[in-house]
């Protein structure tokens, strides 16, 4: 290379000084990759139950572990670019060189001696240049690979359904595409045998395959061919470490450029590394790649649906056989119209550029994107939440399918918001879920019955009436009574729900102390029998006016609210309007829904 | 190939002018025991670097030919039948007898869809485990009162479907494929309708048999294992 910078035109000299750092900034983002890498690898943990709460941990309590994880999934971007720009420019070499030889690499050839266009007689064909080109193009695809493999190593659902999307891509292609899915996914469905050949391939194939394109790269740059007239050691002291900046690896100017991608990377640490919510195949997410990818999103909505494969595999196909050709293609151009063909070439680059652009601005104004996001956003956080406390070895799924918080509510928006409203969702035919059963609930409620909150929309063919008229000093007992006896098999939530911030903590929440209603309340008994029993049914006894009213027995008990969504005739007699929802879920799930309204108690 | 190389630059006896060269996958083997056999000693440089390339190029073709072929057959677990134990029925989604699985409860279904797991045995991997879910279907009542079952994956690239209340269709997060309430195509990249299943009434209960299809083709091509 050196005979490039003496024989020839002096411009190409600082140019090639800029591959030379953009070489080194590679090898040096390389390290830095393998680094953290390294650091990550001591926790991170491949398996379904783990990989996500693993990368939490990594977060959440590993020292620095956040940081060390920006660094490694923005480095890698760093890399990517790197790459692209390292590639750039020994192109722009290759262009503007003035001698014949087509690659800087094979710049043993006397220069100046002949125009391009017609290769020399007796010359030889220059593979080793072409070769070197294809190891740093195979190095580029490479760290493509680690990049796509590792984004899926968390598995969130970004992670999750972007796999599951690019394997369904994948197994789409003619012939080989079932092979590659079952090569990479190891079965029909995305799983365990995934997730660890993700892994396998991020920590251990690609890197090693990487490193042996390294090191034919070097060899390939520092051996060079023996030519005519020069002897070889000459040429292996001039020519090394061109295309790899091996010899002055402590280049200043590219520690600088590290420095500042490091910085940078740390400063604007929010989102650097994002984890969203734990995969799962059970939830509707808006797939979408990552930014390197979301040229080929676009191209694919832009192409008819019969083309849609022709978009995704055989235009990058082409662009990168193009690629990998065109030293040969600036090889065979004369040197005027080499600057055209790069020209050309860099337009290349803004039309991805474009289309990423047009991609994200169509998301960003798509409303229904934006509104399944947030859904997703609010599981996020409560995993985390849950997270912090710990996950059960059966996985984050396991840990939020028990949540009442995150399970009972989606059962609840599944099949009871049709007829009672939540934090402002859903219809009101029957009383609202917020609070219910509370302290306030219960007061507001014998004061108010046909209140909207309770039965004024349940359309009930007898109403209760106001209980005003007892006072306060009478309602205020009775409330109480009505309360603890709901209090009587009160589940003891996990310290997951006590210490759950979305519900407010209570320090009820952690009584255990058994109840006897009847006993602590002695007092009161006489009075709520005087006022209530009368209507309401109560101990098989009761209800002496014939109203129907409902059962009072263990009043808002774990044990009612499933007699009341099991069989609510059972207790609201005549009056019912509330279907039976047996057989609607399973144990686990009626249980966790119970809960979720049980919670409703502590406001 | 780097070390080939560099014993082909340093080597001082010239070795492979006899050598013709046609039969490529021998031809860097038996290279440096033919050197003895009384050739000039001074090799033909063209002729060796020719050597060396069919050599290699034999070489790869044939690891290249091999290659997917072992790959496949190591890569592949899912591949061989002992991952189908005789206790996989229920896991197995493409045993059309057994795979009839309880979504629900009649009284559930209405107009509107609905949408319920598909719980079963699950192999994954060296797993198997029970109660999985092992995918999703959107159910629902026609107004004939025949009950209708659509797997929820995408049959364009296996996005989970949701449903637009507000616009009664499905629709597809990721691409935007948007299908009618019987499942057909209103608009998007889907090449076929949502995969209607197998369902009935029985006992109170709805029963649907579940498969999964692969994505991307216009026909229904069911999936091998679960
Ligand atoms: S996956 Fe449903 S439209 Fe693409």
């Amino acid at each position: 290379m050196s005979s490039d910078s003496t024989n020839t035109a002096p411009c190409v000299a600082p140019w090639l000084e800029v591959q030379r750092s953009a070489g080194r900034l590679c090898l040096w983002l390389l390290g830095l990759e393998a680094l953290t890498g390294m650091v990550l690898g001591l926790t991170y943990t491949p398996s379904l139950e783990h990989a996500w709460s693993s990368v939490y941990y990594i977060q959440d309590r590993m020292t620095f572990g956040a940081r060390v994880r920006d660094v490694h999934r923005l480095t890698g971007d760093a890399l990517l670019l790197a790459c692209a720009v390292y590639a750039g420019l020994f192109l722009c070499r290759a262009g503007t060189r003035k001698n014949a030889a087509a690659k800087p690499p094979t710049g043993q050839r006397p220069a100046g001696q002949r125009p391009t266009g017609q290769r020399p007689v007796g010359q030889r064909f220059p593979w080793r240049g072409l070769v070197l080109w294809w190891a740093l193009l195979g190095i580029g695809a490479l760290v493509l690979g680690m990049e796509i493999s590792g984004l899926r190593l968390p598995w969130d659902q970004t992670s999750y359904w972007a796999l599951t999307v690019e394997m369904n891509l994948a197994r789409a292609l003619p012939v080989v595409g079932p092979f590659i899915h079952r090569v990479v996914a190891g079965a029909d469905t995305l799983g365990q045998l995934a997730l660890t050949r993700l892994y396998a391939a991020h920590v251990l194939i690609l890197p090693a395959m990487a490193a042996l394109l390294l090191a034919l790269a070097k060899k390939l740059t520092s051996q060079p061919q023996a030519a005519p007239g020069v002897a070889s050691h000459e040429k292996s002291a001039t020519n090394q470490g061109t295309a790899l900046g091996k010899t002055a690896p402590f280049g200043a100017e590219t520690l600088v450029v590290l420095a500042f991608i490091i910085g940078a990377i740390l400063w604007s640490v929010n989102g650097g590394a994002p984890l969203g919510a734990p995969a799962d195949p059970a939830r509707t997410f808006p797939a979408r790649p990552e930014w390197f990818i979301r040229p080929l999103y676009k191209l694919r909505e832009l192409a008819p649906p019969a083309l849609e494969l022709v978009a995704v595999f055989v235009i990058p196909g082409l662009l990168g056989a193009i690629l990998a050709m065109f030293p040969l293609v600036l090889r065979r151009l004369p040197a005027h119209s080499r600057k055209w063909a790069l020209i050309l070439g860099a337009t290349f680059v803004a039309l991805p550029a474009t289309l990423a652009w047009a991609s994200l601005k169509d998301d960003a104004e798509n409303q229904d994107l934006q509104v399944a996001l947030a859904e997703d956003q609010q599981r996020e956080t409560r995993a985390k939440e849950l997270a912090h406390l710990g996950v059960p070895p059966g996985g984050p799924l396991v840990m939020l399918a028990r949540d009442p918080m995150t399970r009972g509510r989606e059962l609840y928006e599944q099949s009871c918001m049709g007829c009672h409203m939540y934090q402002g969702r859903g219809e009101r035919k029957a009383p609202d879920i917020d609070g219910l059963m509370s302290r306030g609930w219960i007061l507001d409620m014998l004061k108010d019955p046909t209140h909207d909150r309770f039965f004024g929309k349940a359309d009930l063919d007898d109403d209760m009436p106001s209980q005003s008229k007892l006072g306060e000093a009478n309602l205020i007992p009775i409330r109480d009574f009505l309360y603890a006896l709901g209090q009587q098999d009160a589940p003891k939530f996990d310290r997951t729900i006590v210490d759950n911030p979305i519900q407010t903590q209570s320090a009820e929440l952690q009584e255990s102390k058994p109840i006897h209603p009847e006993v602590a309340f002695a007092d009161v008994v006489p009075l709520f029998e005087a006022k209530c029993v009368s209507c309401h049914e109560w101990k098989d006894e009761g209800d002496f006016l014939g109203m129907g009213a409902p059962d009072l027995t263990d009043y808002g008990s774990m044990a009612w609210l499933r007699t009341q969504v099991l069989d609510p005739e059972h207790i609201y007699g005549d009056l019912n309007k509330m279907p039976a929802f047996q057989e609607t879920w399973n144990e686990q799930d009626l249980n966790v829904l119970l809960q979720f309204v049980y919670l409703q108690r502590y406001p | 190939m780097m070390g080939f190389e560099s014993y082909m630059d340093t080597d001082p006896k010239p070795s492979s002018a006899p050598i013709s060269g046609s039969s490529p996958s021998s031809a860097p083997s038996s290279t440096p025991r033919s050197g003895s056999a009384g050739v000039p000693p001074t090799g033909d440089p063209g002729r060796r670097h020719a050597l060396r390339v069919i050599g290699t190029v034999g070489a790869g073709a044939c690891v290249a030919a091999t290659a997917p072929w072992v790959a496949g057959h190591v890569l592949a677990p899912g591949n061989r039948p002992s991952s189908r134990g005789p206790s996989a029925q229920n896991a197995s989604s493409h045993g059309a007898a057994t795979s009839e699985f309880v979504v629900g409860a009649a009284g559930q279904l209405s107009e509107t869809p609905l949408l319920l797991a598909v719980v079963g045995d699950q192999v994954d991997g060296w797993t198997r485990a029970t109660e999985q879910v092992l995918g999703h279907v959107w159910v629902r009542k026609n107004n004939q009162g025949e009950v209708q079952a659509l797997n929820a994956e995408c049959p364009h690239l296996g996005c989970r479907i949701g449903f637009q209340k507000q616009r009664g269709h499905f629709q597809c997060p990721c691409h935007e494929s948007a299908f009618g309430l019987d499942g057909t195509v209103l608009e998007g990249p889907s090449p076929r309708p949502l995969d209607s299943l197998h369902a009935r009434v029985h006992g109170g209960k709805v029963r649907v048999q579940f498969k999964r299809f692969q994505t991307q083709t216009s026909e229904k091509v069911p999936l091998g294992t679960p």
